[in-house]
């Protein structure tokens, strides 16, 4: 511890004490007396005012808050703020493919559709039966064979037929008779004039009978008009009709089953029913495989590369056929998928560029017209699969095709690289629009869990995985270098049907952040267009006290000038300054605000001009109050001697007056104009409140109350409106304490 | 006295025809399609009594809005002069039947916040001034600068959220809750009513107290410096006595001539307060048809203001002679 003497202490302060007296004056000396200038005093006056002090140091930082503090902050007035958020919406679905796909093989076969439509279903009762081979006789009179590649490939073929025979219980059919032509076209033998006559004279209603050579025959009314069908009763065996086959065939024709292909003689024969109990048989061409028919849905291993039906259509050729198989691809996967990369990215920044551009133009009706055209052709580059570039380059290349050796019923193709390509699966992921451009990574997760849910019979299921994210317009998000952003989303999957699942993915979009709450990076929030609060404060101070002084200075103006006329010059002047001040005097201030407020929201006033037309109408409203204060002033001054003397020095007026008289009346503008600024502030931001001042891109004070005035966000969003209001109630206190301040350190006798 | 009142009338009168020509040129200076898409507007509006080309040819022939500015301007002020205003655009009424539908609703508004402005600025003034430099006398300098300086808007939206939102004592807006109102009885309703007017006057008490406040305490301090007290204190006379008896009195001269004044502009109507907190007063009925430019009203409540300022600054020279009987009126 120190030791402390007082006494010693107090020895050496008196000497030092003695030592000043000396070097300082004694009692009789001038210098004693310390002058001060006016100013001075009255600055002395002034910081003696602890509520004067409090004021200019509100001021102070008010000026340094809202001139400076925008400089140094991040965010400008109206700068919208974004943030990710997930969104949910369907995402893809999940299909076990039940229905079969077709895919033309040959293009040059002109086929019955009705034939090909069946197909479906008659791939159906196949399976049930468990047949590999079906044929069928279409109305085009072909036959059509469909056969089971292996599992999940059909092929459907066509044959050209030629009736052999027919036999059994049914009726043959001799010919057909034409009404019209009166003629028979016979079937098999040509029976003769005698019978053509015979059946144009019987052949009349919807059926009959006549009798022509003691055989019975049958008609019936045909398709075409006027046209029977002639039948005979069937002779025991086989009717040919043409050469007579051996015993053999007919064994065979005999054994097998309708629809089914038996070989005779090298040739291949089919059986059909046209009734009950009657057969048909028919040689049979070589088949032309024409279709095939598929449940693969095919993915690729680079994600969004389009196949052409062609490669699908070899690849599903060779699946069973096996071995290598030559297919078109794409010249240069890896150049294509830049080129959609960036072409989504250029529609990306685009859009950037059109949305920052008008941000500056501050035209927010303009701005959603004209962010709609990049949001087509941000839709056009992101066609995904359904498109192939009509200029891409496609070159040959060997692909070989076998099961994947990690999933079951998979088949993988690679190509002559060695590179996988794409593969075969029967468990289809799409998205909602049906377009491939998922990851195959993502769609082996989502398989994952439906073949887990298919097994357990469960209704939903969560995963969480890497989805792109997406921009404000719901376009993928790509960063500079034309890569997909990813973000971890939810996906939920719903079981929908038997073997169908949708897909419910939370996907982060870039959102407006609106109301955010306060936070590190915004630290009074974000409000209702996403602009952040603290900016909106900085700026909305600044347009509050530039307006402020503006109209101060323009009022001030008039108000000299207008009262140092009246004051200086007396007589009819001051008469006629003195009647305008009775009749602005008289002018209701806040209704012809509202007025001039609404008539600019009627002519649609640019927000800037506004500004400039609401500062011009408030200082011309407020000039009279000054011009009697100063007329006031210069008529008392006028008198006074010195005043006699400017006259008698022979000053001319307008020094007189600006130079001996304005400079008196200094002091009074100057708390007047002081107090003017808090009131003036006041009066901008009750406009601005009302809407009828400050428009929306400017941010002012009244302006961002306003916005959040409503009862519902009153109470929610007080952070953003109590901080404004107390910054205006400061602002103009401060305004207040100094103008009070002033008066009394210029004219501390004088009535408060 | 009574030839300086007419002198004064008809320099009022002069006043206001040019108060209210430059209120007309501002009307006149409105687009005309706006004037006429507004006419339409109202007039497509249910309830609508007239058609928009009824509404126009009435304001071309009341309004003389067809003709040039000077001469459109006398054709309004005769009809003005024989008290005919039209019928308002935005209420579908004659003016004067909105104005005579309305205005007790403000009268009662500023009657209230006018006594109580009265009861406790002048007091709170008096006992600043009495203990000049003390905390009292801080306090009421800080809290009257406060109130002026408070925007109304802000005052109201404060109260809606504490009294309103938070505590739910009252509604947000209206005059009557229109839920019960019809089952109340008479007193009921007029309980109900009253109940909604607490915000709005409390809201105005807070804006208009300041200004009395200090005005009282400056001429207290004024009167407690001049001579005459100092007489008084120096022959004794109980500080009770010198204070109420003395001082106050001579105090009263301003503030007598202050509240004379603002007597007439009791029935000009509060038009933020009023629209804030949705009472069906004149101050409302103005905003609402100034900002869809319903010329026929807007012009009425103008010259109805105008015509108040006239009367209240010769209301206030009068009271001021009459309460000291040294100032002459000439």
């Amino acid at each position: 511890m120190a030791s402390y003497n007082l006494n010693e202490i107090l020895k050496k302060r008196a000497l030092s004490q003695k030592g000043q007296e000396k070097k300082e004056m004694d009692l009789g000396d001038t210098a004693r007396v310390k002058v001060l200038s006016p100013m001075q005093q009255v600055f002395k006056r002034f910081i003696r005012n602890r509520l004067a002090i409090f004021g200019t140091c509100t001021l102070l930082f008010m000026f340094v808050f809202s001139f400076i503090g925008p400089i140094f902050y991040k965010y400008s007035q109206s700068e919208t703020m974004y943030k990710y958020e997930g969104v949910v919406s369907p995402y893809s679905f999940v299909q076990l493919r039940k229905e079969y796909t077709g895919y033309t093989l040959d293009p040059e076969v002109t086929y019955n559709r009705t034939a090909v439509n069946k197909t479906n279903s008659n791939i159906n009762t196949m399976e049930k039966a468990g047949q590999t081979t079906y044929a069928f006789l279409a109305s085009d009179g072909k036959l059509y064979i469909l056969n089971k590649e292996g599992e999940s490939i059909y092929s459907l073929a066509q044959a050209d037929l030629k009736k052999t025979a027919s036999f059994g219980e049914g009726l043959v059919l001799v010919g057909t008779y034409d009404g019209i032509g009166k003629t028979v076209k016979f079937e098999r033998e040509d029976l003769g004039a005698e019978f053509v006559a015979l059946a144009a004279e019987n052949c009349k209603g919807n059926s009959g009978e006549f009798v022509f050579e003691d055989v019975t025959y049958t008609f019936t009314k045909g398709s075409a008009k006027k046209s029977y069908n002639i039948y005979t009763e069937p002779s025991e065996g086989f009717n040919y009709y043409g050469a007579a086959l051996d015993e053999g065939f007919e064994n065979a024709a005999t054994a097998a089953a309708v629809g089914e292909m038996f070989e005779y003689g090298g040739k291949q024969y089919v059986v059909t029913s046209p009734d009950e109990g009657s057969f048909e048989a028919y040689a049979v061409s070589d088949p032309v495989r024409f279709m095939l028919y598929t449940k693969f849905g095919f993915d690729t291993y680079a994600t969004g590369l389009p196949l052409t039906d062609s490669f699908k259509v070899q690849a599903l050729n060779a699946v069973y056929g096996g071995g290598p198989f030559q297919a078109e691809r794409l010249a240069d996967t890896e150049a294509y998928l830049e080129e959609v990369a960036e072409a989504a990215v250029e529609a990306q920044n685009e859009h950037e560029d059109v949305a920052v551009g008008m941000e500056e133009e501050t035209a927010p009706v303009q701005t959603e017209a004209a962010t709609e055209a990049p949001a087509e052709t941000g839709e056009a580059a992101e066609g995904g699969e359904a498109e192939i570039p009509a200029d891409s380059d496609f070159v040959t290349d060997t692909f070989t095709i076998t099961p994947s050796e990690e999933h079951e019923g998979v088949f993988v193709i690679t190509s002559s690289t060695g590179e996988k390509y794409a593969e075969l699966n029967t468990l289809v992921v799409r998205r909602n629009n049906g377009d491939d451009t998922m990851d195959l990574d993502l769609k082996y997760a989502i398989r994952g869990v439906v073949e887990k849910m298919m097994a357990d019979f469960s209704q939903t299921e969560t995963l969480t995985y890497q989805i792109p994210m997406q921009t404000e317009d719901g376009k993928n998000k790509y960063d500079e270098d034309g890569n997909l952003e990813y973000a971890d989303s939810e996906i939920t999957i719903t079981r929908r049907n038997d073997g169908e699942y949708n897909v419910q993915a939370s996907q982060q979009r870039l959102l407006i952040d609106k109301f955010a709450d306060p936070s590190a990076a915004h630290v009074l929030g974000t409000d209702g267009d996403g602009f952040d609060v603290l900016a909106r404060i900085m700026y909305g101070g600044r347009i509050s006290l530039m307006v402020g002084f503006v109209v101060v200075i323009l009022e001030t103006f008039l108000g000299v000038i207008m009262g140092g006329l009246a004051g200086f010059f007396g007589g009819w002047v001051d008469n006629l300054v003195m009647r305008l001040v009775d009749i602005f005097y008289c002018l209701p201030f806040m209704p012809i605000m509202i007025i001039i407020g609404a008539l600019m929201d009627a002519m649609r006033m640019d927000v800037r001009i506004r500004l400039f037309v609401m500062m011009a109408a408030l200082g011309v409203m407020g000039w009279a109050g000054i011009a009697r204060l100063v007329r006031g002033q210069i008529l008392s001054l006028r008198e006074q001697e010195f005043m006699v003397a400017a006259e008698a020095t022979g000053l001319p007026i307008s020094r007189r007056i600006f130079r001996h008289l304005v400079p008196n009346v200094m002091p009074q503008l100057i708390v007047s104009a002081t107090m003017g600024l808090g009131s003036t502030i006041l009066t901008e931001s009750t406009l601005s409140f009302l809407g009828l001042g400050v428009k929306h891109p400017l941010a002012t004070w009244g302006t961002m109350i306003n916005s959040v005035s409503s009862a519902a966000a009153m109470e929610q969003y007080a952070y953003i409106w109590i901080p404004v209001g107390l910054l205006i109630c400061f602002t103009v206190i401060a305004f207040n304490f100094v103008g009070d301040g002033l008066r009394d350190a210029f004219d501390p006798k004088g009535k408060r | 006295m009574l030839k300086y009142s007419i002198k004064r009338l008809l320099y009022s009168a002069i006043i206001l025809v040019f108060v209210m020509l430059i209120i007309y040129t501002l009307m006149y200076v409105m687009p005309g399609n706006y004037v006429e898409q507004k006419a339409y507007e109202l007039a497509s509006k249910p309830g609508a009594t007239k058609s928009a080309a009824e509404w126009l040819a009435d304001l071309k022939k009341q309004y003389g809005m067809d003709q040039g500015l000077i001469k459109g301007y006398f054709t309004w002020l005769r009809s003005a002069v024989r008290f005919e205003f039209g019928d308002s655009w935005k209420w579908q009424k004659a003016c004067t039947q909105v104005f005579t539908d309305r205005i007790w609703y403000s009268f009662i508004l500023n009657v209230i916040t006018m006594i109580l402005e009265i009861i406790i600025a002048i007091p709170l003034g008096i006992h600043a001034a009495r203990k000049q430099y003390s905390f009292s006398d801080y306090f009421t300098t800080v809290f009257s600068m406060v109130c002026i300086s408070m925007p109304t808007f802000f005052i109201a939206t404060v109260l809606k959220l504490v009294f309103a939102v938070k505590l739910k004592w009252f509604d947000l807006t209206g005059m009557i809750d229109p839920r019960i109102h019809d089952s109340l009885s008479d007193f009921g309703k007029f309980l109900d009513v009253a109940k909604h007017y607490v915000l709005p006057v409390i809201t105005i008490t807070i804006i208009s107290i300041g200004g009395l406040m200090r005005y009282t305490r400056t001429n207290m301090l004024e009167v407690l410096s001049s001579d005459y007290i100092r007489t008084a204190r120096a022959k004794g006379v109980p500080e009770r006595k010198v204070i109420y008896s003395h001082a106050f009195r001579n105090t009263l001269i301003p503030l007598i001539t202050i509240l004379g004044g603002s007597l007439v502009s009791l029935f000009s109507g509060a038009i933020i307060t009023e629209q804030l907190f949705g009472l069906t007063g004149i101050g409302q009925a103005s905003y609402q048809s100034m900002v869809v430019g319903d010329i026929p009203f807007t012009m009425f409540y103008l010259m109805f203001i105008s015509v108040l300022t006239l009367v209240g600054n010769l209301v206030a020279d009068l009271c001021y002679a009459a309460a000291d009987p040294r100032v002459r009126l000439s």
